[in-house]
This record gives C-alpha cells, sequence and structure tokens, in this order.
C-alpha cells in the first residue's frame, strides 16, 4: 500500500532500513533518531500520522531456538531448554511503534533496536500523551528505560516486583506473593504442583509447609 | 410462620456419631451438646434461618464473571427470589462475601482487607473457576484461588457460571448457614484487624 | 465584623483534600483505583492505578498453542468475546495469508455485530444504573439475555465463546436459529427504544451528561482515543468502513458522528450504533451464503470428525494439529479490527512454530482510560461516575 512511506523516510533519513511483511510496512531505525523520525512522520503533510495506535516490544532471546509449540504442560518448559541451549542474542529487544494516519489512511511501523546492556530509548511523550502509558508498559514488562519519561514507573504490576515478565527468560510461573498464602492442614487442592496438590493433603506432604518458598513453587 | 425443625444431624459434631458409617443417627450427645439447651438450640435455628434468607452481599466484581453476576442480579434470574437482595458496598454492612473474577497478586491484599474488614458472622463464595483455583491463568500475576489468602465457603465452578449455578450455589450456602451454630452473642474477642 | 454584605461573598478558604476511589468501589466498575484531590467538591488531580486484573494475557499466550490463546482473547473484552475472536484469528490468517470462506466470513460480522450490541447495551445499561436510573439497566439486562441466548445457541457458551477458528469458525446456524433470531431481535430494538425514550431526553440525565467530560478532536487523537469515544468528537474513523474487512464492504451501514465530545454525544452514539449493527445484523441474515464454515486445509484447520475416524491422513492431521500446533510461518503482524470500544490491535509475531512467539494487544480502552485524568479534570466529583462509565472501560481488555 504504501512503499511510498518507506522511501519518504528513507530520503529524509538515509540510515533508516525498510522492509515489509504481508502489507505491513517496517522502518527500522537507530535509536538516537526515533524522535526524529516519528517527529517527522507526525507532521509531514505526506505522512501525517497523527495516531500512535500502540507501542510494542518484542524479546528475541528464543526466537531461533525454541524447539516446539504443543498443548501439553512440557510445552511450558521448553522455553527454559531453548535458553539452556543458546543463552544470548544480540541485539535482543525490539521496541515497535504502530503509527496510523487518519486522514491519509496509511500505517506505519517505526522498530528499534536495542541491545541487552544499554536498554534506553528516548521517549516520544513529547509528541504524543498517549506514549506515556505504553512506555510504562513497556517498561513494566521488558525493563527498557524511556529516557525523559516524566514518570516511569511500574503500570500493570506492584513495586515490589523483581525483574520483567514478558522477557523470555522470566518463568511463566514465578509469582511474587504480597499476602502470605493461608495454611489449612487438610485443605486438598487437586492434581497439579505446589503445596496441598496431587491430591495429598498438605498436612501429609513430605516437603512441609515450612520448606516451601511461595515464591518458587509452581 | 413456621420455623423450621431442629436438624440433628447439623448441630451434633463428628465425635458424638455412634453405629459407624451406616447407622450415622446420633444416639448420645457429647458433653458439649448436652450444656446447649434446648432453648439455645432453636435460638440457633432461628438465627439461622433469619441468617439465611437475608444475606447481604459485598460484590467483589473484577472481571468477566461481573457479566454473568450482571445476569443473575436483573430481571431473569433475580437473585432476590433467595433473599440476597441487596449488594452492600461497604464490607460493614455485608455478609457474603462474593468473590466474582480473577483475584491477581497485585488484588490480593486488597481483597484481604475487605474480608478483615467485615463483621462476623461472614461468609465467602468464590464465583467461577478463576476464584476458586485461578481457572487457565497460570502465570505469574495470578493468584490460584482465592482461598489461598481468605477461607471460602462455596466455590461455584464454571468460567463464567450460569446464574443458574450461581443460584444454586446460593442455596448451598444458605442451608450451610442453617445447619451452622449461631449465638446470640459471643464472649470471645474479636480478632485483631489485618492479622 | 462589618456589616457589608459583600463580605458573605467572600472566597471561603478551603485545603485540598485526597480521597482514593477504588479498586473495588462501586462507582469503579472494572479495577481502577483512582486517587483524586479534590477542592471542595472540584477534582483538581486525579492518577488513575491500574493493574489489579493484570492477568499476564501476553506471557499465558505465548505458552499455549494458536488455538488455545482464543479462550484468552475472550476474557480481553469479555462483553464482547466475538469480536476479539475475530481480530485475533484474523491476525494469524494474516501471518498465514490465508482467507476463510465466504460463509464464515458473513457468520464472523453476524456474530460480532450482534457482540457489539450486546456491549453497547452493557455501557448503556451500566451508565443508566449509575446515574440512578435502575429500569435502564434491567432493561439492558434483558435485551442482553435474549441475544445471550442466541449466542450460546450459536456458539455453546453466553460470554465466553472462544468461536473462531483459522480459516472459519467452530459451529454454523443450527437449524431454525435464523428464524429465532429474527424473532427476538425486534424484540431487542424496543428494548433499546424504550431506554431512549426513558434516558435521552430525560432532564436530569440530559443535565448530568451534557458538556460533562469534553475533549476536542485534535486532542482525542493525541490521547489515541478510537472508537466511539473519536467518533463523538466528531472524527469520521471506523476500521469497518476505512480499512474493510471481511464483507463489511458489501454491508451497508452507516457511522454515527458526534459534534460535541461530551458524554452525552458518547452515550447517544452508542445507542445510534446499536441500530446501525441491528440494520448489519439483518443484512447477513439475508445475505448468507451456503457452503463451509471452515477451510478444506488440514495444515490449519481441523479435519471433520469423520476423516479423523475414518482415514488414517485425517488422524496424522488431527494428531499434528493438537499435539504440536499450526505451524505459522514466522513474521510480525500488526492487525486491526474495530471492537466496541475502538481499533482493536493485535501485534503478533510467530517464530514459525506451534506457539506465537509474541503477542501484544492494543486494547482500545488503554489509551482511553490513560486520558481519564483529562477528561475529569474540572468536574465535580459526582460527574466523574457519568465519565466512567461513557469511556466503557473493561478491565479485562486494559490491564490484560
Ligand atoms: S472464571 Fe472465567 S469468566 Fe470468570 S473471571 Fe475467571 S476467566 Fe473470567
Amino acid at each position: 500500500m504504501s512503499q511510498a512511506l518507506i522511501e519518504l523516510v528513507r530520503g529524509k533519513f538515509p540510515d533508516a532500513t525498510g522492509s515489509s511483511h504481508r502489507g505491513d510496512e517496517v522502518v527500522t531505525v537507530p535509536r538516537e533518531r526515533v524522535v526524529e523520525v516519528i517527529g517527522f512522520l507526525r507532521n509531514d503533510p505526506a505522512a501525517e500520522m497523527k495516531l500512535l495506535r500502540q507501542i510494542a516490544a518484542v524479546d528475541v532471546l528464543t526466537f531461533r531456538s525454541e524447539t516446539t509449540g504443543g498443548g501439553s504442560i512440557a510445552s511450558i518448559e521448553a522455553p527454559a531448554y531453548a535458553l539452556q541451549k543458546k543463552p544470548s542474542v544480540e541485539p535482543r529487544y525490539q521496541v515497535a511503534y504502530n503509527l496510523y494516519s487518519i486522514t491519509r489512511r496509511q500505517s506505519l511501523r517505526v522498530r528499534v533496536e536495542l541491545r541487552s546492556d544499554d536498554m534506553k530509548v528516548p521517549t516520544i511523550t513529547g509528541l504524543f500523551r498517549t506514549a506515556d502509558w505504553w512506555e510504562r508498559y513497556i517498561y513494566d514488562m521488558f525493563g527498557v528505560h524511556f529516557d525523559g519519561h516524566p514518570n516511569l514507573q511500574r503500570l500493570m504490576l506492584y513495586p515490589e516486583f523483581v525483574g520483567y515478565p514478558l522477557r523470555k527468560d522470566y518463568p511463566v510461573r514465578k509469582r511474587q506473593l504480597l499476602v502470605p498464602e493461608l495454611d489449612f492442614p487438610d485443605l486438598v487442592r487437586g492434581p497439579g504442583p505446589g503445596p496441598g496438590g496431587a491430591g495429598v493433603p498438605m498436612s501429609q506432604t513430605h516437603v512441609g509447609r515450612a520448606n516451601v518458598d511461595p515464591n518458587t513453587y509452581d | 410462620m413456621k420455623l423450621p425443625m431442629l436438624r440433628p444431624e447439623g448441630n451434633v459434631p463428628e465425635s458424638a456419631r455412634l453405629g459407624g458409617e451406616e447407622n450415622n443417627v446420633p444416639v448420645m450427645l457429647s458433653r458439649l451438646d448436652e450444656t446447649i439447651g434446648f432453648f439455645e438450640k432453636n435460638l440457633s435455628n432461628a438465627l439461622g434461618w433469619a441468617r439465611k434468607n437475608s444475606i447481604f452481599q459485598y460484590p467483589f466484581v473484577t472481571a468477566c464473571c461481573g457479566m454473568e453476576y450482571m445476569s443473575a442480579m436483573a430481571g431473569r434470574y433475580d437473585i432476590a427470589r433467595f433473599g440476597a437482595e441487596f449488594p452492600r458496598f461497604s464490607p460493614r454492612q455485608a455478609d457474603l462475601l462474593m468473590i466474582v473474577g480473577t483475584i491477581n497478586v497485585k488484588q490480593s491484599p486488597v481483597l484481604k482487607r475487605v474480608y478483615d474488614q467485615m463483621c462476623e458472622p461472614k461468609w465467602v463464595m468464590a464465583f467461577g473457576v478463576c476464584a476458586s483455583s485461578g481457572g487457565f491463568y497460570d502465570n505469574y500475576a495470578t493468584l490460584q484461588g482465592a482461598d489461598r489468602i481468605i477461607p471460602v465457603d462455596v466455590y461455584v465452578p464454571g468460567c463464567p457460571p450460569r446464574p443458574e449455578q450461581v443460584l444454586d450455589g446460593l442455596k448451598i450456602l444458605q442451608d450451610k448457614i442453617q445447619t451452622q451454630r449461631h449465638r446470640a452473642s459471643t464472649m470471645e474477642r474479636a480478632p485483631e484487624m489485618g492479622k | 465584623m462589618t456589616e457589608d454584605p459583600l463580605t458573605l461573598e467572600a472566597e471561603l478558604p478551603t485545603s485540598l483534600m485526597t480521597v482514593n476511589l477504588g479498586p473495588s468501589h462501586p462507582a469503579m466498575h472494572g479495577t481502577v483505583r483512582l486517587t483524586v484531590t479534590l477542592d471542595g467538591e472540584t477534582i483538581v488531580e486525579a492518577i488513575p492505578e491500574i493493574g489489579f486484573l493484570h492477568r499476564g494475557f501476553s506471557k499465558s499466550s505465548e505458552n499455549s498453542t494458536w488455538h488455545q490463546v482464543l479462550p484468552y482473547t475472550d476474557r480481553l473484552n469479555y462483553v464482547s468475546p466475538i469480536l476479539n475472536n475475530v481480530g485475533y484469528i484474523m491476525g494469524v490468517e494474516k501471518l498465514i495469508g490465508i482467507e476463510d470462506t465466504e460463509r464464515s466470513q458473513y457468520l464472523r460480522v453476524l456474530g460480532g455485530e450482534i457482540s457489539r450490541i450486546c456491549d453497547h447495551l452493557t455501557c448503556v445499561g451500566a451508565i443508566g444504573l449509575e446515574l440512578g436510573a435502575f429500569t435502564v439497566f434491567l432493561y439492558a439486562m434483558e435485551a442482553r439475555e435474549l441475544l445471550w441466548d442466541r449466542i450460546a445457541e450459536l456458539c455453546g457458551a453466553r460470554v465466553t465463546v472462544s468461536w473462531t477458528r483459522i480459516g472459519g469458525v467452530a459451529s454454523d446456524m443450527p437449524p431454525g436459529w435464523e428464524q429465532k433470531l429474527r424473532d427476538c431481535l425486534p424484540r431487542v430494538m424496543e428494548l433499546t427504544n424504550e431506554i431512549d425514550v426513558l434516558l435521552t431526553r430525560n432532564r436530569i440525565f440530559v443535565d448530568r451528561t451534557r458538556d460533562i467530560g469534553v475533549i476536542s478532536a485534535e486532542e482525542a487523537i493525541d490521547w489515541g482515543f478510537t472508537g466511539p469515544c473519536l467518533r463523538a468528537c466528531g472524527v469520521n474513523y471506523d476500521v469497518r468502513k476505512a480499512h474493510p474487512y471481511l464483507v463489511y464492504d458489501r454491508m451497508d451501514f452507516e457511522i454515527p458522528l458526534g459534534s460535541r465530545g461530551d458524554t452525552y454525544d458518547r452515550y447517544v452514539l452508542r445507542l445510534e450504533e446499536i441500530r446501525q449493527s441491528h440494520r448489519i445484523v439483518l443484512q447477513c441474515l439475508d445475505q448468507m451464503p451456503p457452503g463451509p464454515i471452515i477451510i478444506d486445509d488440514w495444515r490449519y484447520a481441523l479435519p471433520p470428525k469423520k476423516e479423523v475416524f475414518g482415514s488414517i491422513e485425517g488422524v496424522m492431521a488431527h494428531f499434528k494439529l493438537i499435539m504440536e500446533g499450526q505451524q505459522v510461518p514466522a513474521g510480525e503482524v500488526y492487525v486491526y479490527t474495530e471492537g466496541a470500544n475502538g481499533e482493536l490491535g493485535f501485534h503478533i509475531v510467530s517464530n514459525g512454530k506451534g506457539k506465537p512467539y509474541a503477542i501484544q494487544v492494543r486494547a482500545p480502552g488503554f489509551p482511553i482510560l490513560s486520558a481519564l485524568p483529562r477528561l475529569i479534570k474540572g468536574h465535580a466529583v459526582a460527574d466523574l461516575i457519568p465519565i466512567f462509565d461513557s469511556i466503557n472501560m473493561i478491565g479485562g481488555e486494559v490491564e490484560q
């Protein structure tokens, strides 16, 4: 639809690279230029991208090494094996800005790639008000720092939370409880892992309540 | 109005039953039960009857189950027919805490606080599988059932449960309330807040 | 002490007061926590805090097969689940590069528009309920029950339907269903009209919603508004018209537009959209072509049961699909459809395996909720409730 848009951006910023997949146009820009590029797209009369749809991020750590999918429990552990095999990929993170122009009915994705040892992106809250929460969300889930954001705090999770859950190396079921769990001596919690699980009343589990760290069982 | 009859099996503790499994009729009462006079038993039943038919609920609505909760409240299913008419949005005025929807880790201190603020006697209904066991959300964010932080009396399964199931759960809770022992007053000290 | 009458009009010194609303508060349906700073009755500042319903949608989805994600999408916007199903499955189909059958496209539009009616009815009912018009709530619920019965007959569940499949839908209309739907729609519209009569020209209602929570078009776009909240400001942007997907280009319907961008416009717009969706549903029923409801491509769609039990290829395909999931080609797409509250987007990344590699959702309510402090600033506390209702924030999708 709008290969022209990529040309437009590349005409102004020669270090941007463009690609296209199934009709989605993407420009990848260096991190330092992201505010410039998005500001240009917002204000240029040929682009007029006034609507910031979404900021998304991807952690490509296990993109190639992940074994297979499947509905079984084993597949939940699959990323863990993949992690052991191939620990690092650089640049590991991608931040994608999905932009749209209501007047011109065209969309474009601006992508920035980040190395995991330097996860800083300049903020675009000066261009779009809505970027405020999106950036907080990405910070919350991936730990990407947005330089210059007025209020970069966790959005969905709580301040006590350690780590960033949508990173591929965060275990799916690693909970960080805020309230200690009750200890019912004879509560049976059905099959599954965890205290009181597997049909054995909690008082009879050989693990014993005291030895279980509520943050680590799953 | 006729009060319900005394139900022996409800008021008799397990230890007082003789005759094994096949003959589960209480033939002898324990010391404890002897000391409860005839009057107190009838009072307990009367209180139970009154309490079960005027349940003031506190809907702790968080998620999708709230849609079915709305249906259960509205005209067609009309939970008011079963004496649970009025949602009270103050925990101090409520008897029944309905946990409607997913409880996640961030929400859990709030839920515990609300539960602690409710006055005795109080009951808790876990509405939907999320509140009962975490449902199919098994990840870093969700609590695997509200019963991991507060005691629950009735579990209503379903994702979300149909309103009929909710009404069924309410009836079961009413039976439970009827057969509990109610006292006019208690000499126990109130538990401290937040403990 | 002077006797000067002017002293009576002297300013009373007030001090700011901070009040906490939520997360469990009758006015905060959903689980938002608002910390509002008040000067008397006027809201000076409001800080929303969300996340009390964060259920890890993305993380759970990344650990399930493509079809197993469907139930999670139901529970994003649980008032209009079919629209979410359709949005997600269209993303997967875009990644694969296939299209579903014609009949299934009609069915998706049909189910989606019924869902949209339910969503708007719930929103309007909730506005009524919280402004003291309980009757409106009961009418809206009754209308919604009628539609949910039809949805239950069509999909097998009342709320969480998980109805779409890659390349089609899960079930066809049962025999006689079309007539049932045609019979119950007039009743739904009658109830909608009654709500209209009760509220739209009601003095109390108009006074409490007119010019409350106004936002201009430019500002709304800046905040990322879409859907009814944006159209209430007069911006004609509806994905169904701007980029027609499925069979929306064959439907004859209008996009209602507001002019002032206030709570009242948002309410009227939703009522009007119910009528337009009703039109679409009827057109779908009229135009519905016969044919298969799911594509015949065993790499993506489950083979029919007869083949599974009767042929080795069927068994193999079934086994592969269930155990390994659909092998969706690698790629990254952003797909957008018109949800009930605005543009519903999914940013999906696949690495060519049986599970989505990454999914993030652009919930229409998310940017709108982030603008809540802007909307309620300067209004009285009592105005907070209609404003909050009219943006129709759904906890499941906003907090994921
Ligand atoms: S039980 Fe199901 S419907 Fe209810 S809150 Fe949980 S996911 Fe939603």
